[in-house]
């Protein structure tokens, strides 16, 4: 009886966990085209460093993004994790925090007047269990 | 050439190939079936092993081992283990029995060949032939070597959800699948006990009478708490059903235990 309670539990927070995760991934991602062409023209980025800096002043610039899976993406990894191969629940996640760490980085150099920003990195760490962050840093240029 | 920035291509770095739905449907189907497997093999394997060890060595090992506290004080103790010596099928098996204070009926088999009953049992049992009844359905299960192969089953299932490691959903759905095979496994322990307590009585005192007297008052109990839960999931075979198995016994006919000497015992 117990152990039916339990399984019922747990379908209930699958359920919800996917409708809510994939609404907010769906509202995520949209908002993220939408920024990111806005900041294609007004902001480019590049990930080297140019040989030639001669113009403008320049400061160092960074942003992070956290983020935290939800209970049914957490379980297919779970089971996926036993089998092997891609692991397509997380993917989606992953992208989301490089895009909104580039973003936000961006409209940060934006805010600042800068015209471009050059260098930009991306790192990766785990808290503890619970989720990922992104941070990305740069060189923003303002000529 | 200047350098003129471009969009870029949504969903290269996000594969969809598959609904997430029927991805985890699939993962979900062969991760049961591989755990279902591992479990049943490592069940029987536990279960055999362990049903390996002999009376002898068990009741041997538990000696020391006292499972009772709580005795009642007027008891008539003789009487119980005459029916337990008239009982056992073998001259050298020799079974201990003990009462224990407690007002539900029930009866136990520990380990090391030792029956228990409560004092409930004793009063709500009125012939000799129900309460020998009960008593040879203990020394069935410990003859059959039911308690071991019971946790040989367990450790089998702790076993296999080990390997396969534990995350919380892994572990829950192990212990659905592990407890909904127990229990049908324990309702064929309970059927087996039954059929060894019939064939002990009429060894002991040539006839079942009184038998059917402890699932006659456990029926109307039930019948009166409206309990009936679907026997897929209940660890005995539905009263009825017991009943039904061992209604070839006779009308009872059988003295009045009082007579015999087992008064009713005193538990405060």
């Amino acid at each position: 009886m117990e152990a039916l309670f339990n399984l019922g539990t747990i379908v209930l927070l699958l359920i919800v966990g996917y409708t809510v995760g994939r609404r907010t991934e769906k509202k995520h991602f949209k908002s993220l085209i939408a920024r990111e062409a806005h900041l294609l023209t007004n902001l480019p980025y590049r990930t080297d460093a140019p040989k030639d800096l001669k113009s403008g002043e320049t400061f160092l610039l960074a942003s992070s993004t956290v983020v935290a899976s939800d209970y049914f993406k957490n379980f297919v990894a779970g089971i996926r994790n036993f089998f092997g191969g891609r692991l397509s629940s997380h993917e989606s996640l992953l992208d989301r925090a490089r895009r909104e760490a580039l973003c936000r980085l961006r409209e940060k150099a934006l805010a600042r007047g800068a015209s471009e920003i050059v260098n930009v990195k991306l790192e990766t760490s785990f808290i503890d269990q619970m989720g990922i962050e992104v941070s990305a840093y740069g060189t923003a240029i303002k000529r | 050439m200047k350098y003129v920035p471009k969009p870029d291509v949504e969903g290269i770095n996000v594969s969809e190939e598959t609904h997430p739905l029927k991805d985890i449907a699939i993962l979900l189907a062969g991760f049961l079936v591989v755990l279902g497997v591992l479990m049943v093999v490592l069940a029987m394997a536990g279960e055999f092993l362990l049903s390996k060890v002999s009376l002898e060595r068990e009741i041997q090992v538990f000696s020391k081992f006292d499972w009772t506290q709580d005795e009642p004080k007027n008891l008539n103790i003789l009487l119980l283990e005459e029916m337990v010596e008239k009982l056992s099928p073998d001259k050298d098996l020799k079974f201990k029995i003990s009462v224990m204070c407690e007002s539900l009926p029930n009866a136990f088999a520990f380990p090391g060949g030792q029956i228990g009953v409560t004092s409930g049992l004793l009063r709500k049992v009125k012939t000799e032939g129900g309460l020998a009844f009960v008593v040879a359905h203990e020394i069935g299960h410990i003859v059959n070597r039911h308690h071991l192969k019971g946790l040989g089953y367990q450790l089998g299932i702790a076993f296999a959800s080990a390997i396969v490691g534990a995350g919380v959903s892994d572990s829950i759905s192990g212990a659905l699948l592990g407890d909904v095979i127990g229990r049908r496994y324990s309702r064929t322990s309970e059927a087996d006990a039954d059929r060894f307590a019939l064939g002990a009585m009429t060894r002991a005192y040539g006839s079942t009478a009184g038998a059917t007297e402890f699932f006659e008052v456990a029926l109307e109990e039930e019948n009166a708490l409206m309990q009936s839960m679907p026997s897929w999931m209940s660890t005995h075979p539905a009263t009825n059903e017991r009943l039904s198995v061992i209604k070839g016994a006779q009308e009872p006919t059988s003295d009045d235990l009082i007579a015999h000497g087992l008064t009713a015992p005193e538990c405060d």
